[in-house]
């Protein structure tokens, strides 16, 4: 026979139909001689059909349905609004700002999709070398043994900064291949965080960045001629610490 | 995967669940212009991992991806929201349980829907989101430890709690008075 204690911790699956034939007959029985929990299952009971009769299920706004169609279509991606000869006409500031927008629009575009190829091949790499295992091509914590290595296998020098007072240990270094050039790898570690860190020579100034690409986080920046990238699934707060501590040798 | 039959296959599976992604995330972040950026960031992922897809339920599919996205935007931009609840803090009252609430004590509260939205809202994100998934949702305790990549021992549990929890707002909302409300013993 099963007791108040037992019929209380079961209590929740017993309201959601999740016990097994057996339990379920069990409660049922306490149930019918016990008044406390059976009071007790009519108000679990009763706060369930509460929530599904009145806590709102939200739907998809149109915006939003609209937003997923146009990414599952590529034609629709760029789309122009059907314009009138004569509505063109009545609108002719209108049209040229529209034009002016779209040329604006245009240069993002362009710009977008490259930032973007970076921050996948980046990650790419990231999750490449975490899978194969290989993570280093020269196993050193000595960045006095890393940073030569480096030498006649690049035509630049990277920074190999040593962090291993702040906890960040250099595990060691590796050559990887991104964006059509061959880039240095820092391999950092914290804990059984990897934290690939890659630098190639700069075009241009590129802008900043922070963000997350399949559960990576990255953090991106541009310094003497370098640029720098940060790939890790170490927790943001600790990832920000660590590329601070980079950034602020390197001004030295 | 071709594209084509990454784009056909996201339509077959995860497009009819669009409601259910949008409404988890916006439970999740409380709020629709973030929670439409999540589900449309969840979206290019499932279009992207597609291929990943073994079978079995899209819906379950779908709100994983959205869930991890969401929790992921929350870390980076709301962190307090995930906070762990802290009985001492939140000063979670046990004699304020479900099993001491009078069934007819409850009928009786007005405005049903904006308490029950409200108090559930107010819900720490751990509870909040195991409630939507059951009560809103419909999902059973399997497919919710999937979603919620927890045992099913903690489905139940955060239920419970999460449940009491709610039952404690929703009385202290109601302004109503204790009469009716003793601990049944």
């Amino acid at each position: 026979m099963m007791d108040c204690k037992r019929a209380l911790e079961l209590m929740p699956a017993a309201v959601d139909g999740e016990l097994a034939i057996p339990e379920a007959l069990d409660i049922e029985q306490h149930l019918e001689t016990c008044a406390a929990c059976s009071r007790t299952h009519a108000a679990q009971r009763l706060l369930r059909e509460r929530l599904q009769a009145h806590a709102t299920r939200h739907r998809a706004p149109a915006a939003l349905v609209e937003s997923v169609e146009r990414l599952l279509d590529p034609r629709r991606r760029f789309r122009w609004p059907s314009w009138q000869p004569q509505a063109l006409r009545r609108h002719i500031p209108s049209f040229a700002a529209a034009v002016a927008l779209g040329f604006a629009i245009g240069l993002v575009l362009l710009r977008q999709p490259m930032v973007e190829r970076v921050q996948d091949a980046v990650v790419a790499s990231h999750v490449r070398a975490l899978m194969a295992s290989r993570a280093v091509d020269v196993d050193s914590d000595d960045r006095h043994v890393v940073k030569p290595w480096f030498g006649g296998r690049l035509d630049y020098s990277p920074q190999v900064i040593d962090l291993r007072a702040s906890g960040f240990p250099l595990a060691g270094a590796r050559l990887d291949y991104i964006d059509g050039r061959p880039v240095a790898a820092l391999v950092y570690h914290r804990r059984q965080h990897i934290i690939d860190v890659y630098e190639w020579p700069a075009q241009r100034t590129s802008n900043e960045f922070q963000g997350t690409r399949q559960g990576y986080h990255l953090i991106h920046w541009a310094d003497a001629g370098l640029a720098y990238w940060v790939v890790s699934d170490l927790e943001p707060g600790e990832l920000n610490d660590f590329a601070r501590m980079l950034r602020t040798r390197d001004a030295r | 995967m071709p594209d084509a039959a990454r784009v056909a296959r996201f339509r077959q599976i995860a497009l009819p669940h669009l409601d259910a992604a949008y409404n988890l995330a916006r439970w999740l972040v409380r709020n629709d212009h973030d929670a439409e950026d999540i589900v449309q960031d969840a979206c290019v992922k499932a279009l992207r991992f597609s291929e990943g897809f073994r079978g079995g339920d899209g819906r379950a599919w779908l709100l994983t991806i959205v869930r991890n996205t969401a929790l992921t935007w929350l870390r980076h931009h709301r962190a307090a929201d995930l906070t762990p609840f802290d009985d001492e803090v939140h000063g979670a009252d046990a004699s304020a349980s479900v099993e001491s609430l009078d069934p007819a004590a409850i009928a009786l509260q007005r405005d049903e829907r904006r308490q029950i939205n409200r108090a559930l809202e107010s819900l720490p994100i751990d509870y909040r989101e195991v409630i939507v998934l059951r009560e809103i949702e419909d999902l059973s305790y399997r497919e919710i430890a999937a979603i919620a990549g927890i045992p099913i021992g903690t489905v139940m549990s955060r239920l419970a709690r999460g449940r009491r929890l709610l039952a404690q707002r929703l009385l202290q909302t109601s302004g109503n008075s204790h009469d009716g409300l003793q601990k049944s013993a």
